[in-house]
């Protein structure tokens, strides 16, 4: 029996002074959340990405999809005290709440997506049709030799990477992390499926099971009790907290049980709207071939093909922040304690 | 403890020492776009660490014996420094993704990036609530002038009236701290303290947030008499020499005094009117616009309201602050010098002018003592006349 979660109203009906205050705008409402900007956006819109997407896919997997993603975000967070929250606090504040697991996923799926097709390679298209499309530069050599002395060879790493997408059966993303500064940095390949996401703060969410179709008895029946659900937050227990330093550390962002400190550089969206307008489904069996060896999925060439337009210029900029480029800098914890709230 | 530097010019008193003076870079809150911090290299970095280190060092030595002496700030390490343009990098890389919040209203920027004159518009003053007046019944007819309507019982401030008026104080502050002038920010009702503090801050100016002690100006002498006062330069620096004129000089006096809410301060209005000092204040239909030299009419009850007012003059005496010092580092003085004070007599020789001060001081000290000694019965001489007395009493 699927339990049903309890339809979610809108907040703004709760509250007449907010209708009141609309009076002065008879039109739409002010929209909190806009469609972010890439670059050369107008271009992707009308050409697609050369080698990627359509500019169908592009319609399908950014302009609609993302805009959907903002107008329910907007519509949920409407009128209440988090409407101009950004979705990166939004998802974290709401990573241990099961009961508003719908803001969860939209704002987390928000700051995937957006992160995802800023990571794609973009440049204005060529002036005449027959001109070649523009391919992106090669990596920077620092990040090759450090991703080589990391993972053997960036061909390594670009296995690894794709296997991981592609043993992923269901919808989620595959990222590149950094989870240490210094001399002793380390680079990890880690999947987050459905809306899961890869920041510190909401590592709360290991995400065994759709929370979007679970409410409190049935996570309670996984094995939280009531008051564990109701509890849900930030630890209050000051039990033995004392002294001057301890005020100041029970207001940090503390770390989730099993959460590491990373920095996300780079990921690759495995939902199926993303590649399945361009890449349909594949899969097929040649008849001629003796052994039913199954060509290749349309999502092993979307991947593939992924590889091949990553914009490694964003993914250094990511990485080379002043502190981390230094050998033996001490700025590790405090550094990555961005992520946690 | 809030310190805060006030020069002397022609006639004010120095009521606590110099502040440092924040490295604009760090405290201000306008963002610095994803380019510049990431662009910032390590050798500017310890080019930040270093200047801030430098200002630590130059203190201000305490004023007197009786004020503390604060307490030195720890020296920014260049790691702090690292640190702080990583968290401006992090936040400009995974902050602003997923969406483009649109612009809206943090209550913080009020007092952390007050908004200048040029930034006021009916509609953030209509944002801000200052149309909202009081029960039409509780009116003062001398604001009718300023009021554009009713509605459900209550008076519309009309905002074009608040704009000009405004805009008309934010001239005047700007004027005043142009030419030099001290002005006095005062707001003694709850939650106008952070906001006085800020324009104080701002136009270099004094501020109040507590309760006005009456008679600080027709009875200054009394109640700020051991305020101490110095003298400084066209460029704000203190000069030296001076120690046995001020000795004798009077208390200062605010030259113009910006009042957040007239309704409570009545007696520092009158006081100011009683010495020509002129006055702003922020009038509500219900208060008397007669109690002010240039009334603002706003709704004196919304705190956005007085933040926004507040934060405007604040930044009017910022922008005259500037004008004066520009036009001193032209050479240009934009006040005439106080025509009472005498330049010392040998600049050279303070030691030899302390040395003449502290004699002077221990001369009266003498005196006062024989004085007081001059008054007790002095046993040696009239004890024979005690016994005699007794004798001829047997």
């Amino acid at each position: 029996m699927i339990i049903q979660p309890t339809l979610r109203l809108p907040r703004h009906l709760f509250r007449s002074a907010d209708r009141a205050a609309r009076c002065f705008s008879q039109s739409a409402p002010a929209r909190a959340h806009k469609m972010p900007e890439l670059n050369h956006d107008k271009d992707m819109r009308r050409d697609g990405i050369r080698g990627l997407y359509s500019p169908d896919g592009i319609a399908i997997a950014w302009v609609e999809y993302h805009g959907m993603l903002l107008n329910k975000l907007n519509f949920m967070t409407a009128g209440g005290e988090e409407e101009n929250w950004e979705p990166k606090k939004l998802l974290i504040h709401y990573a241990r709440d099961p009961t508003n697991a719908a803001i969860f996923n939209l704002a987390s799926m928000a700051w995937n997506n957006h992160f995802f097709f800023k990571g794609i390679f973009r440049a204005p298209s060529p002036k005449k049709k027959d001109d070649p499309p523009p391919t992106p530069p090669p990596m920077p050599t620092t990040l090759a030799t450090t991703l080589a002395s990391e993972f053997g060879s960036i061909q390594t790493l670009r296995d690894e990477f794709l296997a991981t997408a592609n043993s992923m059966f269901g919808p989620g993303f595959v990222w590149l992390v950094k989870t240490k500064t210094g001399y002793n940095s380390s680079f990890r390949i880690l999947p987050t499926y459905m809306a899961g996401s890869p920041l510190a703060g909401a590592h709360y969410r290991r995400q065994p099971v759709d929370m979007n179709t679970q409410n409190g008895d049935s996570a309670a029946s996984l094995g939280l009790s009531r008051a564990e659900l109701g509890k849900m937050g930030v630890p209050t227990n000051s039990v033995g907290a004392f002294g001057a330093q301890s005020a100041s550390y029970a207001k940090q962002p503390k770390l989730a049980y099993g959460g590491v400190d990373v920095t996300p550089l780079l990921c690759v969206s495995t939902w199926e709207h993303s590649w399945l307008r361009d890449w349909r489904v594949g899969g097929v069996v040649d008849p001629n071939d003796p052994d039913g060896v199954v060509g290749p999925t349309g999502k092993e060439n979307f991947l593939a093909a992924w590889w091949d337009r990553i914009d490694w210029k964003v993914v250094y900029d990511l990485m080379q922040d002043s502190a981390t480029s230094r050998q033996g800098s001490t700025n590790n914890d405090r550094a990555f304690a961005f992520n946690r709230s | 403890m809030i310190l805060r530097h006030v020069a002397l010019r022609h006639a004010r008193r120095t009521l606590t020492p110099q502040s440092l003076r924040p490295l604009k870079r760090f405290v201000s809150s306008e963002v610095e776009s994803a380019d510049a911090s990431v662009q910032n290299s390590l050798d500017e970095v310890q080019a930040i660490a270093a200047h801030i280190n430098s200002l630590t060092a130059a203190q201000a030595p305490p004023i007197d014996n009786l004020t503390p002496s604060p307490a030195q700030p720890a020296a920014v390490s260049a790691e702090a420094a690292e640190s702080y343009l990583l968290f401006k990098h992090r936040e400009s890389q995974f902050g602003a993704v997923g969406s483009v919040v649109a612009p809206h209203y943090q209550p913080h920027t009020l007092l952390s990036n007050p908004p200048s004159p040029s930034d006021v518009t009916l509609e953030l003053l209509l944002a801000s609530e200052a149309h909202q007046g009081h029960a039409t019944a509780l009116w003062n007819p001398a604001n009718a002038r300023y009021i554009h309507g009713i509605r459900q019982g209550t008076h519309i401030i009309a905002l074009d009236q608040t704009a000009a008026h405004l805009r008309r104080a934010a001239k005047i502050v700007t004027e005043v701290a142009r030419r030099g002038g001290l002005i006095l920010f005062v707001g003694t009702r709850a939650g106008q303290d952070r906001c006085v503090v800020k324009a104080a801050q701002l136009a270099q100016g004094c501020h109040l947030f507590e309760r006005w002690i009456p008679g600080s100006i027709t009875n200054g002498q009394q109640i700020l008499g051991k305020c101490r006062t110095k003298v400084v330069n066209e460029k704000d620096e203190e000069v030296p020499g001076f120690e046995d004129q001020l000795y004798d000089r009077s208390v200062l006096k605010p030259d113009l005094v910006v009042c957040l809410n007239p309704m409570e301060n009545y007696v520092l209005l009158r006081e100011c009117g009683d010495h020509s000092i002129p006055t702003i204040g922020v009038i509500d239909t219900d208060a008397d616009p007669t109690w002010v030299t240039y009334p603002i009419p706003a709704n004196d009850d919304s705190l956005r309201c007085i933040q926004v007012i507040g934060g405007v003059l604040g930044r009017a005496g910022e922008q005259g602050q500037k004008l004066r010092q520009q036009a001193a580092a032209r050479g240009i003085v934009t006040y005439p010098p106080a025509s009472d004070l005498k330049p010392p007599a040998h600049t050279s020789s303070v030691a030899s002018q302390l040395e003449q001060t502290i004699e002077k001081r221990r001369q009266e000290a003498a005196l006062i003592d024989r004085t007081m000694s001059a008054e007790e019965p002095q046993e040696v001489e009239n004890k024979d006349d005690l016994e005699d007395s007794r004798d001829e009493e047997r």
